[in-house]
């Protein structure tokens, strides 16, 4: 399978940062196999926004499990910076991850125990040239709750919080999960408003998960999933705006 | 047909396995201890009470000095609560025993001609009763018998009272008097260099010059003297006083039933205190788990409680939860407890000589010992059981609020704060947000770390004691017994034993201290002052030099006595006169074996009217000496009729030493294995409920891209801090506990001291530190097997 063709006209010719070759991912539910990928071919452009648009069981999640080097393919290759994923050892992928990526998660995944502040450190103290933390939290807006535990924080802030742990790494991947799928409208739009910001101002690739179309349309690249495959790709110069989005 | 609720239950039971086994073993050690420490306590005290029973144990015990047997028991007679008494011989002997290089020592007891009826008879192990005609017959001790590889009709010869007889030997028997056989002075067993002889009572009397005469007297009394023994024997005595009382014990006194009381009270005291610090422990761990199956089964709880399930049957499969873990640790420690209790009966069988000690567990005490942790268990379960029932359906059923930080109080300290990285702060604050759990953490391993230190205590303990008394206290290399007193000529004579490079004399008078209502009978052993083979020592192991003038008493004896150093006592000695002298307590001194009381004896031999007498030397042997010189020693002491009995000072250390490595090592490694389980099953049931609770937690770090060295780390500081701390606190807890099983064991023969050096205290911190990291290679294991990736999008 070849990479799927552009459908937009808008397309501007870049390197592939991330590059999906026939990727299969197969689970085993007791007697059961699930083929859950089901040979996914694309690529994603270094710098630019990109979205993974599908419905609930589409293999999102999966697919980005796999980019951010959390998970293996059953078959294919996962190229990222050129290097193909699946052939590093579960050591070399912890460095991986530490090093190159930062997670979005929807339900946030902050510790609990920790500060604001102190979570966007334990981030930050994993890398050799991380951003100060409370650099960080001030360009997701939260310079002041800084000593704020997770608890005492709206759903809003948390996830704010959980992007600037991300970004404190300073990584090459930004990768966004549902990154709105807890939030209200409002809130949603002020998160995804940053992230929009981040890949503008600081150039960081993102690619986001989503199953709603408008929030997709905030990407560059749209890639459609649909039982495991990639339906179609979409690529824009000019994403909507996130002030724009309705849904 | 299993109901639904019961499947679930089942369900819920597998699928918290791992926490409910590290439950199950700590309940199962509380009731393998139980089951084996009672059943030991039974068995041991069923043993005693039939061979009491039927070999007609006495209940009391005179020695006097040579008297008429006719007036004896007349005067034993005008006691109405004496029933029944024997009069007969005792004398210390020292057997001939060719190329010897030990000496070998005995108690010549007298019989009468049908012993096996006899008050304190004999029970026949091996070859035959005395038989008629016959004269110099001996019944050897069996132990002893087979220890030195005497067999019937071997001969074998002693010298006692002067007089050196060969005799053949007629059989090997046991005797309640003598369950457990020490040799004077000692307090561990060495069959091979001391044993009884029991000789016909005709023989004795025509070898010690006693025709119609004995030294001894053991007699039975009624219900109503045994309840009041003191009185009968202090009214006995006093009949007796015309021909010199030197000893008068009841039956709880006696040397060899004081250690089986002993032994059966510290089996007492153990089979209460260790299953309950290993219940408690269960109970405690089990709160954890169930608080914590309460908190995340809260919807499913709620949902049935929605669909009318009542609180009461709620109640009951709640708690079976628990109630199960509580009877698999009941059952399988019961097994280990009937294992281990054929083991400790074993144990008791060598060194305890008892015809019938059977290894029997009863089923009550295991039915008991499962009660006990079925009971412990639902206890551990209440806590979780409240929260169940205080979940209101509605509440249920919404996800609980989502847990929030809370500062630790070292937080308050900012500049210690800010130094801390991430990972320790992760752990103070869950420690502020679960004080219970880390409470009750601190406290298993304070009571570990409590077993451990009593595991090391009992060792230093007992080395401390060996090496007061052998090293400090007594410094000679023999230690020689002449009769009843002899002129300072026979210091000389010791001094010409082959070897003997110095000796000094020792002068023993037995006494009645009293002072006020309160009497003690003891013995004045006169030394001298500038001696340096016999030093006493106060209780800091300084060497307390003998006054010119005055006693020094025992520090045990002065306070039953009611007095101080600078005090006087009333002293009756049982020789001469017998008129009672006032004499000052110069100081008291520390006294491990027997209520020790030293004077000069210069001084003794004054206050007594006395002049040069001695009844005893130490002699200390020529350094480095070889076997053949040791021969010739122990030969030439043969040939002195003076010389009552002689006793090895170095051999009666090993002796020592080998029982405690016997023994007590063996218990020390079982309290140090029970010491694990609970170390191990706390922590381990600490960290899988910690790790189940923290899956996202564990999950984003791992993203984040965290190793599973980093996350164990998390793991490792907590269960380090908590263990670390609990042991530390355990080290006072196990001193004391120590402190308590030490005065459980003392007696006027020993006193124990509770002594535990400091690397006993290193090491317990090293041992916790052990399990700490035994348990992290555990801990580490379920990390990487951990399936975080699935723990990434659930909500919390």
């Amino acid at each position: 399978m070849s990479i799927a063709e552009p459908q937009s006209s808008e397309v501007r010719s870049e390197e592939p940062f991330v590059v999906l070759e026939n990727v299969t991912r197969t689970f085993s539910m007791g007697e059961v196999e699930v083929r859950v990928l089901r040979g996914v071919t694309a690529s994603i452009s270094r710098g630019r926004m990109t979205a993974i648009w599908g419905e609930s069981g589409s293999g999102k999640t999966t697919l980005l499990n796999l980019i951010g080097g959390i998970d293996r393919p059953t078959e294919g290759r996962v190229l990222v910076g050129g290097v193909n994923l699946p052939d590093l050892s579960d050591r070399e992928l912890t460095r991986f991850r530490r090093d190159r990526v930062g997670f979005v998660f929807q339900f946030y995944n902050l510790i609990s125990t920790l500060t604001a502040l102190e979570n966007v450190a334990v981030a930050a103290e994993l890398v050799s040239d991380p951003m100060d933390s409370a650099e960080a939290l001030r360009l997701v807006g939260l310079g002041e709750f800084g000593d704020r535990f997770p608890g005492r924080l709206s759903g809003g802030q948390q996830q704010r919080v959980s992007i600037a742990r991300a970004i404190a790494k300073r990584p090459d991947l930004l990768l966004c999960d549902e990154p709105t799928g807890a939030l209200d409208r409002e809130t949603g739009v002020r998160v995804l408003a940053l992230l929009q910001e981040l890949n503008e101002k600081q150039n960081v690739t993102v690619v986001l998960i989503t199953h709603s179309r408008p929030v997709a349309a905030l990407a560059h690249r749209v890639l459609f999933l649909e039982d495991g495959v990639v339906r179609s790709v979409r690529d824009t110069e000019h994403p909507k705006r996130a002030e724009d989005l309705e849904w | 047909m299993v109901s639904v609720l019961t499947r679930k239950l089942l369900r819920d039971l597998v699928r918290s396995r791992g926490t409910l086994l590290a439950v199950t073993v700590i309940a199962a050690a509380g009731s393998s201890c139980l089951v084996a420490l009672v059943s030991s306590w039974l068995n041991v005290d069923r043993a005693r009470e039939d061979y009491y029973e039927a070999a007609r144990m006495a209940d009391f015990w005179v020695d006097v000095r040579k008297s008429p047997v006719e007036d004896v028991r007349r005067a034993a007679a005008r006691i109405p609560e004496i029933v029944e008494v024997r009069a007969r011989i005792s004398w210390p002997a020292v057997l001939d025993i060719e190329g010897a290089t030990a000496p070998v020592n005995g108690l010549i007891l007298s019989l009468p001609s049908d012993p096996e009826r006899a008050l304190n008879g004999v029970v026949m192990k091996s070859g035959g009763s005395f038989s008629f005609g016959a004269r110099n017959q001996v019944i050897l001790s069996d132990k002893f018998a087979r220890a030195r590889g005497l067999r019937t009709g071997d001969t074998i010869t002693a010298v006692a009272g002067g007089q050196r007889r060969s005799l053949v030997v007629a059989g090997t028997a046991d005797s309640p008097e003598f369950i457990y056989l020490v040799p004077p002075g000692s307090l561990s067993e060495d069959p091979e260099s001391y044993g009884v002889l029991y000789v016909k009572h005709d023989f004795a009397e025509d070898m010690f010059g006693f025709e119609g005469a004995c030294n001894g007297i053991v007699g039975r009394l009624t219900p109503g003297g045994v309840r009041d023994a003191s009185a009968v024997l202090g009214r006995l005595s006093k009949e007796l006083a015309p021909f010199g009382v030197l000893n008068a014990i009841a039956r709880k006194e006696q040397f060899s039933a004081q250690m089986i009381d002993g032994e059966l009270q510290q089996l007492r005291s153990m089979a209460v205190i260790l299953p309950a610090v290993f219940f408690g422990v269960a109970a405690m761990v089990l709160n954890v788990l169930m608080t914590r199956l309460a908190e995340q089964q809260r919807t499913v709880i709620g949902t049935l409680k929605a669909l009318g399930l009542g609180d009461g049957r709620l109640s009951i499969r709640f708690l079976l939860f628990g109630a199960v873990a509580g009877l698999a640790g009941g059952l399988s420690g019961s097994l280990a407890g009937v294992w281990m209790a054929a083991g400790m009966t074993e144990l008791y069988r060598f060194y305890f000589t008892f015809p019938n000690l059977s290894a029997r567990v009863a089923p009550l005490v295991i039915a008991g010992a499962c009660g006990a942790s079925v009971l412990f268990a639902v206890l551990g379960s209440l806590r979780g059981l409240r929260r169940v029932l205080a979940l209101r359906p509605a509440d249920a059923m919404r996800p609980p609020a989502p847990a929030s930080g809370r500062a630790s109080v070292l937080e308050r300290r900012p500049a210690l704060w800010r130094r801390m990285g991430f990972r320790w702060r992760m752990v103070l604050r869950g420690f502020a947000r679960y004080r219970a759990r880390a409470l009750i953490a601190v406290t298993s391993a304070a009571f570990g770390s409590c077993i451990l230190l009593l595991a090391f205590g009992f060792v230093d303990s007992i080395d401390a004691i060996v090496d007061f008394q052998y090293r400090k206290v007594l410094r000679s290399d023999y230690r020689l017994t002449f009769g009843d007193g002899t002129g300072g000529g026979a210091l000389g004579e010791v001094l010409r034993l082959p070897g003997v490079v110095h000796a000094e004399p020792v002068f023993s008078v037995v006494c009645t201290f009293s002072s006020g209502n309160a009497s003690k009978r003891g013995a004045i052993q006169g030394i001298r002052e500038d001696g340096e083979l016999l030093t006493p020592r106060d209780s800091a192991g300084r060497i307390v030099p003998v006054p010119p003038a005055g006693l020094l008493m025992a520090e045990r004896m002065a306070a039953q006595l009611g007095i101080r150093a600078g005090d006087r006592v009333t002293v009756t000695p049982a020789r001469g006169e017998q008129r009672p002298l006032d004499l000052p307590v110069a100081h008291t001194i520390r006294s491990v074996f027997g209520m020790g009381v030293y004077a000069s004896i210069d001084w003794l031999n004054r206050v007594l009217g006395e002049r040069d007498v001695m009844t005893g030397a130490e002699a200390r042997f020529l350094p480095g000496a070889d076997d053949s010189l040791r021969r010739a020693f122990l030969a030439a002491v043969v040939e002195r009729p003076l010389i009552e009995a002689v006793s090895d000072m170095a051999r009666e250390k090993r002796a020592m030493r080998k029982q405690i490595d016997g023994a007590l090592m063996g218990t020390a490694v079982v309290m140090i294995l029970f010491a694990g389980v609970i170390f191990f099953g706390s922590i381990l049931n600490g960290t899988l409920i910690s790790l189940e609770e923290r899956r996202r937690e564990i999950a984003t770090l791992r993203v984040m891209g965290c190793g599973d060295a980093e996350i164990g780390s998390l793991f490792l500081r907590e269960t380090l801090l908590v263990n670390v701390a609990g042991t530390i606190l355990g080290l006072p807890l196990g001193l004391a506990a120590l402190r308590f099983f030490m005065t459980l064991v003392q007696t006027d023969a020993f006193a124990f001291t509770a002594v535990v050096r400091p690397e006993s205290a290193l090491f317990t911190l090293l041992a916790a530190l052990l399990f700490v990291f035994a348990c992290h290679g555990v801990t580490r294991r379920v990390i990487r097997r951990l399936d975080w990736r699935d723990a990434l999008n659930a909500r919390e």
